[in-house]
């Protein structure tokens, strides 16, 4: 349970951060996530990461199919002819690395306090 | 411990992860966006990717004097419907900024040479010769000039606020696409930057000369081979104006220039000159030709093509005024379009209005200069220019009678610069679109049309009750008989332009007796026009066969006139086969390669699409001008020599085939046009073998590979190789970067009706579908009827978004 409480919790702090703070506010939410859960290192990262993974993943799959794949194709092929799925991957994947490391530092950081 | 060693060792990762997906990466050939923030949902490009929803906005706009109401059609295009002009200028600039703020603050920092504040110390040289070119200068000189006609300014004014409205609503989430793929950010608009816009169109289309080459020629060739090589007039031109228009002119003519060749030898210039195959094409036909009585106008200017296009479709109606074409987005008003009563168009006049002259300087530090005998001082203008990541670089530009010392690294060297972009532009330059969106008749378009500086151009007009007219519009220097077609010397106020001619002794003419106007960038007179113009390279081609085609056309309809502009004929082709083709008939390869032979033969000289004679004939015309003209490419090696025209070409091959300029000194044997004609025959023969080898098929299209590139060229914005015909020297003038950059028909009836298309779409956003949704339709020669409404309700099934400002 409290893996999807973490999850959750992760991805409406970055939603809410992302529209006042810049892009790195993501890192913040996996920080604050990985400081609050107890759970082990690995386990909290892989959280923190799925968060923003999905976050990213699903409102870009969004802004693309309400668009028709418009501007990921030009797009895509600014990146060296990549598909909207790659796109849509490479942006998850990022912003999962990301929240990740938040959450690992988060985590790392309860340690110390313990 | 070894927690502290972990706990840090994962903070200073995570930071490092955020700072390096924060910066730009630097590339050894560009630099690439921030990709954390580019990616990110939140703020990155994703927030471009425009949804697809009909939606109805409340905009709140302070200081406006009424409500205004713009509602889009299926086409993007907005329909502005205001209590007051000034209200619908600002409209006009949120409108624009909306959707093309990016083209229009990127058009303007290449103009006006501020580009090395955005991408770097890469852009500081081209920058520089933009400033040396005095393009910062004339668009103060402008502003300066506007704020002397309150009424005029208050229109820019209120547009440029217009602009800042919709500025002020962004936050970086909502820039356009390529400020997030550049990196920077939009900053307020001002009039001086609608001036630099301007002057844009000046750099476009009239700053055009060849005083360097034609100097290097004289003093290469001697004055009688080049007055034999590059005649002035070419005796078949059809001008704009008809022969026997009474000129209204009375001068004595201007005195000859004697041809002195002079001593200095000129370098290749630093930066290309404006493309020579811009051009358009704009006429009108009256009542009587037309099978609805009505007078129908039609334009087509050619431009070179983008994405974003240059133009932007609006229709603008206030108690003053209701009028509807395209607007060039960083200027208020429509430019080309029509209202209730009349229609209007353009193409450029191309007479030579950018002049050089030889700087004699008088002392080592080379501030001081000669003229009329007296060591004059130059006057110094400090040019700042920003540099992204790097210091200001500050360049001080000397300034003479003439202009100013352009002399940037490897040109211009020791020559100033007289342009008319520079002049004083009068206080209401603007004036012009106004008074022409107001226009109701003739008398109202020749009144506007007097406020009109530069750069010329010929203004094609028609209205409802019946007339129609053409006037070669702007400021045109009065000269000496040949001058300004070399360098000058610079020492001598002698040699500066005698004034300007006057508004009402310019070329022009109304209802003229065969029925219709026209104009294609030709000679605007013959020669027994008094004063003296010129320009080497008038187009020679497309005046003769729109003027040829509308002499020979009744009862025309708007259907004609479409298939007018999409018109792929070519008279040059024409004129060249038939005297070149007799000469290879017999030979061993014409009769081994008669597919290719046949096909020329054949051939009814329309640049069509998926024909194969139209390669052959250019590799084979091309190969033989190279041929003929080799003596000229050998001078081109070591400094810029004149190209003689095509006309005098295929005039030599008419009138002296035996001219020695068809001979190679360098051969044994003497060629004639014959041998040349046959050579560049088997050539040709031998290129389009090897490319038989790779292309099972050959087409013009795929020749020619016509494309609308992006104008950052971020080559995924621009648009695909595109299946369309046409050639320079046709109607439908497209080469592979240039055409029509907007085609126009208007029938002046009871109501107007209209059609229209560009070669683009509304939105400058790649991620919009109205970024390139007409490319197709261009490209296939269909058009839009343009949607002239008189109120909100008439459009209502096709809305796609509306806008209410309060």
């Amino acid at each position: 349970m409290r893996i999807f409480s973490g999850l959750i919790l992760t991805i409406a702090l970055a939603y809410a951060l992302g529209a006042i703070m810049p892009w790195w506010s993501v890192a913040i939410a996996g920080f604050v996530m990985g400081a609050w859960i107890d759970r082990a290192h690995w386990k909290v990262f892989l959280i923190g990461a799925s968060a923003i993974a999905l976050l990213w993943g699903i409102s870009a799959a969004a802004h693309n199919a309400m668009n028709d794949g418009i501007l990921a194709d030009r797009m895509g092929a600014l990146f060296g002819g990549l598909g909207a799925v790659s796109l849509i991957a490479v942006t998850a994947a990022v912003g999962g690395v990301v929240g990740g490391m938040g959450a690992l530092t988060g985590s790392l950081g309860r340690n110390l306090i313990r | 411990m070894l927690k502290y060693v972990g706990f840090v060792f994962a903070l200073i990762v995570t930071i490092a992860l955020c700072v390096g997906l924060n910066r730009p990466i630097k590339t050894s050939s560009s630099t690439l966006p921030p990709l954390g923030s580019l990616l990110s949902p939140a703020t990155g490009f994703w927030q471009n990717a425009e949804r697809h929803r009909k939606s109805n906005q409340k905009i709140n706009l302070e200081g406006l004097s009424g409500d205004v109401k713009v509602v889009y059609d299926d086409r993007l295009v907005p329909h502005v419907f205001a209590d007051t002009d000034l209200d619908a200028m600002r409209v006009q600039g949120y409108i624009h900024a909306q959707h093309r703020l990016w083209q229009m603050d990127i058009s303007m920092r290449a103009t006006g040479g501020q580009l090395a504040e955005i991408m770097g110390p890469d852009l500081i040289a081209r920058d520089k010769s933009q400033r040396r070119l005095g393009f910062d200068y004339a668009a103060d000189k402008a502003v300066k000039a506007w704020q002397q006609n309150p009424e005029t300014f208050a229109y820019i004014e209120a547009y440029r606020d217009g602009i800042n409205d919709y500025i002020a609503t962004l936050s970086p989430r909502d820039y356009p696409l390529e400020f997030k793929l550049l990196n920077y950010k939009p900053t307020p608009w001002t009039i001086k930057k609608t001036a630099i816009f301007i002057k844009s169109m000046a750099q476009t289309l009239c700053f055009r000369e060849d005083d360097l080459e034609a100097s290097n020629a004289l003093r290469h060739f001697g004055p009688e081979t080049f007055e034999f090589l590059y005649p002035e007039w070419n005796p078949k031109q059809s001008p704009i104006i008809p022969t026997g228009t009474d000129w209204n002119v009375n001068i004595t003519a201007p005195e000859e220039e004697g041809l002195t060749p002079s001593k200095n030898v000129y370098g290749y210039r630093p930066y290309d000159k404006p493309d020579p195959f811009l051009g358009s094409n704009n006429w009108a036909v009256s009542g009587d030709k037309t099978a609805s009585g009505n007078p129908i106008l039609c334009n087509d200017p050619h431009l070179s093509l983008t994405l974003p296009s240059i133009w932007y479709e609006i229709q603008i109606k206030t108690p003053n005024m209701n009028s509807y074409g395209v607007s060039l987005p960083g200027v208020p008003g429509v430019i080309i379009g029509f209202n209730n009563d009349i229609a209007w168009g353009q193409t450029n006049v191309g007479h030579d209005v950018t002049d050089w002259y030889d700087i004699q300087w008088t002392n080592e530090s080379e501030t001081k200069y000669m003229l009329d005998g007296e060591e004059t001082p130059v006057e110094w203008r400090i040019e700042k220019i920003n540099v992204a990541g790097g210091e200001p670089i500050i360049d001080s530009v000397k300034y003479t009678k003439w202009g100013p010392v352009v002399h940037t690294e490897g040109g211009y060297e020791g020559m100033a610069l007289r342009w008319i972009a520079h002049d004083i532009t009068g206080d209401a330059e603007l004036q012009t679109f106004i008074g022409l969106n107001q226009a109701k008749n003739y008398d109202d378009y020749s009144e506007a049309l007097t406020h009109y500086v530069s750069p010329a151009q010929n203004y094609v007009f028609a209205a409802r009750d019946g007339d129609i007219a053409i006037k070669v519009n702007g400021k045109l220097p009065i000269k000496r008989r040949g001058q300004g077609r070399f360098v000058q010397d610079g020492s001598t106020s002698e040699n500066d332009w005698q004034g300007f001619i006057p508004m009402d002794e310019v070329p022009q003419v109304k209802n003229p007796a065969r029925g219709f106007v026209s104009s294609a960038n030709q000679h605007s007179t013959d020669p027994s026009y008094p004063y003296y113009y010129n320009t080497e390279g008038f187009e020679d081609y497309r005046g003769r066969i729109l003027n040829e085609k509308l002499s020979a056309m009744d009862n025309i309809t708007v259907e004609d006139m479409m298939a007018l502009q999409n018109d792929t004929e070519s008279i040059k082709a024409r004129e060249v086969l038939e005297l070149l083709l007799p000469l290879v008939a017999d030979t061993e390869e014409a009769q081994r390669e008669s597919s290719i032979y046949n096909a020329l033969s054949n051939w009814n000289f329309n640049y069509a699409r998926d024909q194969a004679a139209p390669i052959f004939f250019d590799v084979w015309w091309s190969t033989f001008y190279k041929q003929t003209w080799d003596e000229v490419y050998q001078a081109n090696e070591e400094y810029p020599v004149l190209y003689p025209e095509s006309w005098r070409t295929i005039a030599l091959i008419e009138e002296e085939p035996e001219h020695t300029f068809f001979d190679h000194q360098e051969t044994v044997e003497v060629e004639t046009v014959k041998e040349i004609a046959q050579q560049s025959f088997n050539t040709m023969i031998e290129k389009v073998n090897s490319m038989k080898e790779e292309k099972d098929e050959l087409r013009w299209d795929d020749y020619k590979k016509t494309k609308i590139r992006h104008l950052g060229q971020i080559s995924a914005f621009a648009s695909e190789v595109l299946e369309v015909g046409g050639k320079g020297d046709a109607l439908n003038a497209i080469s592979s970067t240039n055409g029509p950059s907007w085609r126009m028909i208007v029938e002046l009836g009871e109501k107007v009706t209209a059609y229209g298309v560009y070669p683009g779409g509304q939105s400058g956003n790649p991620g919009s579908r109205f970024y390139d949704d007409m490319v197709d339709d261009w490209t296939n020669g269909d058009y839009f009827q343009l949607k002239f409404v008189d109120s909100p309700d008439e459009l209502a099934t096709d809305i796609t978004l509306t806008q209410s400002f309060k």
